[in-house]
C-alpha cells in the first residue's frame, strides 16, 4: 500500500524537478522511485515492513493488497520501469509526460487493491485521465489530438456506464464491498435465483471494465488511439492499463463466483469474438503499429478465457501471461519506435536489421516469439498454463483461441521476411547505451524465464 | 416492486414525449410556407457574413486562467463544509483539510513555476 504513497509523492516531486533539469536525469530519478515502490511491495508482501498503522483513517477492507494485488502490482510497477527507459526522449520542453505517466501508475496500483467499488472506480478514473492528456502530449500531431479526443470520449462513456452498473449492484445487493457482495450472492444462490439488479449491474461493469481493456464489441477506439498516440504512451496503454485493467476484473469477479455459471454464458461469446476478430482484423493491418494494437486486442481475448473459470486459485497463470504479454509488447513498442519513420510505419522498417543491428534483431526475434507463443520463451508457458487452466470451463473458447494463435503467426512473424534482407554491403553499428542494457535484461529475462519455468515458481 | 411491469409507464411516457416532438416537427414542415431562394438558404449567423474556415487556432490564455480558477474555487467550496464542522471533525479532520490543501498549493506553484499564470507571453 505504501507503494501508491511512494509513486505519488515521487511523480508530485518529478513534476517540479522537470521545470529546470535534464531529461536523462530524471529518468533514471523516475526509475529510482518506482525501484524504491517495487523494494516496498516486495518487503510488505514478505511482511519486513508494517504501514498498517499509517493507514488506520482508510475505512477497513476498502484498498487490500492481497497476494495476487501484490504480485500485479510488482508487474505493474516493473512494466512502468521499462517503459520509461526504454523510450525515447520527450520531444517538448517539460517533463509532465513522466509524472503523468507514473500519476496514472498509481490509479492502476489503486485498482488492483480496491476491494470496494467505489475505490476501483476512483482507480480507473486516476489510470485514465492522466491518459487523456498523454495521448495528446504532441500537441502540434494532428492525430495525436484526434487520439487523446476519441480517449477521451470513449472514456467518458465507458466510465458513465461503469457508474450505472456499479449503482444497480449497490441496489441489488445493498453494500459496495467485494466480500458483502458475494455473501449476498451466496445467499441469494441458495434460493436458486440471483436478483435482476447484479445481473444488470454486473453486465454493465463489465461493460466498463471491457472498455478498458479494449475486448470486442468494446474496441474501436484503440487501434486509433493507439496509433494517433506517441509511441511511448501507446505502448504505456497496451501494457500498464491492460494489465491493471484484468487484473481488477479478475478481482472484482472473485466477488461473483456464485453467479460464474451465469456470466460465462455471455462472456464466452464475447471472448471468442475478440479472439477471432482481434486477430484476423491485424493480418490487413499495414502499419506495425496498428498490428500491434489488433494483437492487444486478440490478447484481451486470450485473458478472457481466464475470467470464465471460477477464478480463486490460480491466479498465478494471470500473472504470468501478463508478465509475458507485457515484456513482450515493451520490446515491440520500443523497436518500432527506434526504427519507424514518419513515412514508413509497415514492417519494411526492420529491413535488413539482422546485418546492422544484431542485438536489436534478437530481441526482435524473441519477443516476437513471446507474443506469439513459441516454446524456449516465457509466452509458450503463459499461454500453456492459460489454456490448461480454462479448457475445463469454456472447451470450445480455448479451441478458438488456438485457431487465433495460428493466425496470429502468419502477422507476427511479418518481420521475419525482411530481417535478413540487405539492400547493400552495411556495416553493423552498435553503440551500448543505457538503454542496451535494459533491453538486454528483458530480452534475458524472456528466454530464461521460458526454459526454466521454475523461477516463475519462485518468483509468484 | 421492481417487476419489469412497472417500468411501462415509462415507457408510455417516452413514447408519448417521443411521438409528440416527432410529430410536431413533421407538422411544421408540412404546414409551413417554404420560399428557397439563394439567399434564404445561406447559412446565418447573427447577421455576420461567414468566412473562412471554423477550424484555426485560438489561443487558449483566457480558457487556461478560466479553467485554473474554477480549480481554485472547487478548492475554496470544500471549506465551507469544513468550516461548519470544524469543532466536530478536530485534528483529525484538520490534517485532512491540510493535506488536502498542500496538495492543492503544490499544484499552484506548479502552474506558477511552469508561467501559466502570465499573460503577457
Amino acid at each position: 500500500m505504501i507503494a501508491i504513497a511512494i509513486v505519488f509523492f515521487g511523480a508530485l516531486a518529478l513534476l517540479f524537478i522537470g521545470l529546470n533539469k535534464e531529461e536523462k536525469s530524471l529518468k533514471l530519478a523516475a526509475a529510482s522511485i518506482l525501484g524504491l515502490a517495487g523494494i516496498s511491495i516486495f518487503a510488505e508482501s514478505k511482511g519486513i515492513i508494517n504501514v498498517d498503522a499509517f493507514f488506520t483513517w482508510v475505512p477497513a477492507g476498502m484498498i487490500t493488497f492481497n497476494p495476487t494485488a501484490q504480485v500485479i502490482a510488482a508487474i505493474l510497477t516493473v512494466m512502468a520501469m521499462i517503459i520509461i527507459n526504454l523510450m525515447p526522449a520527450v520531444s517538448r520542453k517539460g517533463m509532465d509526460v513522466i509524472a503523468l505517466m507514473m500519476f496514472s501508475l498509481c490509479g492502476g496500483l489503486l485498482m488492483i487493491g480496491a476491494q470496494h467499488l467505489v475505490v476501483l472506480f476512483l482507480g480507473i478514473e486516476i489510470l485514465s485521465i492522466p491518459l487523456f492528456v498523454l495521448a495528446g502530449s504532441e500537441k502540434d500531431d494532428i492525430y495525436g489530438n484526434e487520439a487523446s479526443l476519441k480517449y477521451f470520449l470513449m472514456g467518458a462513456f465507458s466510465t458513465a456506464i461503469f457508474l450505472l452498473g456499479a449503482t444497480f449492484l449497490y441496489g441489488g445487493s445493498g453494500t459496495m464491498y467485494y466480500h458483502e457482495i458475494l455473501l449476498r450472492l451466496s445467499f441469494a444462490e441458495h434460493f436458486g435465483e440471483f436478483p435482476i439488479l447484479m445481473q444488470t449491474g454486473l453486465v454493465l461493469v463489465s461493460v466498463g471494465l471491457l472498455f478498458k481493456v479494449s475486448a470486442v464489441p468494446f474496441h474501436f477506439w484503440s487501434p486509433d488511439v493507439y496509433e494517433g498516440s506517441p509511441n511511448r504512451i501507446a505502448a504505456f496503454m497496451a501494457i500498464i492499463v491492460k494489465i491493471a485493467g484484468f487484473a481488477a476484473f479478475a478481482q472484482l469477479l472473485t466477488a461473483f463466483v456464485p453467479m460464474q455459471t451465469w456470466y460465462s454464458n455471455w462472456m464466452l461469446p464475447i471472448s471468442a469474438i475478440t479472439v477471432l476478430a482481434g486477430n484476423i482484423m491485424a493480418l490487413a493491418q499495414q502499419s506495425y503499429k496498428r498490428m500491434l494494437a489488433y494483437s492487444s486486442i486478440s490478447h484481451a481475448g486470450y485473458l478472457l478465457l481466464f475470467l470464465l473459470q471460477p477464478i480463486q486459485e490460480n491466479f498465478q497463470v494471470l500473472g504470468v501471461y501478463l508478465l509475458s504479454y507485457g515484456l513482450g509488447t515493451a520490446v515491440l513498442f520500443y523497436l518500432f519506435d527506434k526504427y519507424a519513420t514518419s513515412q514508413d510505419k509497415t514492417v519494411g522498417i526492420f529491413t535488413g536489421i539482422a546485418y546492422t543491428n544484431r542485438f536489436d534483431a534478437m530481441a526482435l526475434i524473441v519477443a516476437t516469439l513471446t507474443v506469439a507463443g513459441i516454446p524456449s520463451t516465457i509466452g509458450f508457458i503463459a499461454k500453456y498454463q492459460l489454456f490448461t487452466a480454462a479448457f475445463p470451463t469454456a472447451m470450445w473458447g480455448v479451441l478458438l483461441a488456438l485457431v487465433g494463435s495460428a493466425i496470429s503467426i502468419s502477422y507476427y512473424f511479418k518481420p521475419f521476411r525482411v530481417l535478413f534482407k540487405t539492400e547493400s554491403d552495411v556495416q553493423p553499428s552498435i553503440h551500448f547505451t543505457w538503454k542496451y542494457v535494459c533491453l538486454l535484461g528483458v530480452t534475458l529475462s524472456m528466454v530464461i524465464l521460458g526454459l526454466f519455468p521454475v523461477l516463475l515458481n519462485w518468483i509468484f | 416492486m421492481s417487476t419489469p411491469e412497472s417500468y411501462i409507464p415509462i415507457l408510455i411516457q417516452l413514447a408519448f414525449s417521443i411521438g409528440f416532438v416527432a410529430l410536431a416537427l413533421y407538422l411544421s414542415q408540412l404546414l409551413g410556407p417554404k420560399k428557397k431562394t439563394k439567399q434564404k438558404l445561406e447559412v446565418f449567423e447573427c447577421g455576420i457574413e461567414s468566412q473562412g474556415d471554423a477550424r484555426f487556432p485560438v489561443s487558449v490564455k483566457y480558457f487556461l486562467s478560466a479553467i485554473l480558477f474554477v480549480l481554485f474555487d472547487v478548492e475554496v467550496i470544500f471549506f465551507y463544509p469544513y468550516a461548519v464542522n470544524f469543532r466536530e471533525l478536530g485534528w483529525e479532520g484538520f490534517v485532512a483539510v491540510l493535506t488536502f490543501v498542500g496538495f492543492f498549493l503544490a499544484g499552484f506553484i506548479y502552474v506558477w513555476k511552469k508561467g501559466a499564470l502570465e499573460w503577457e507571453r
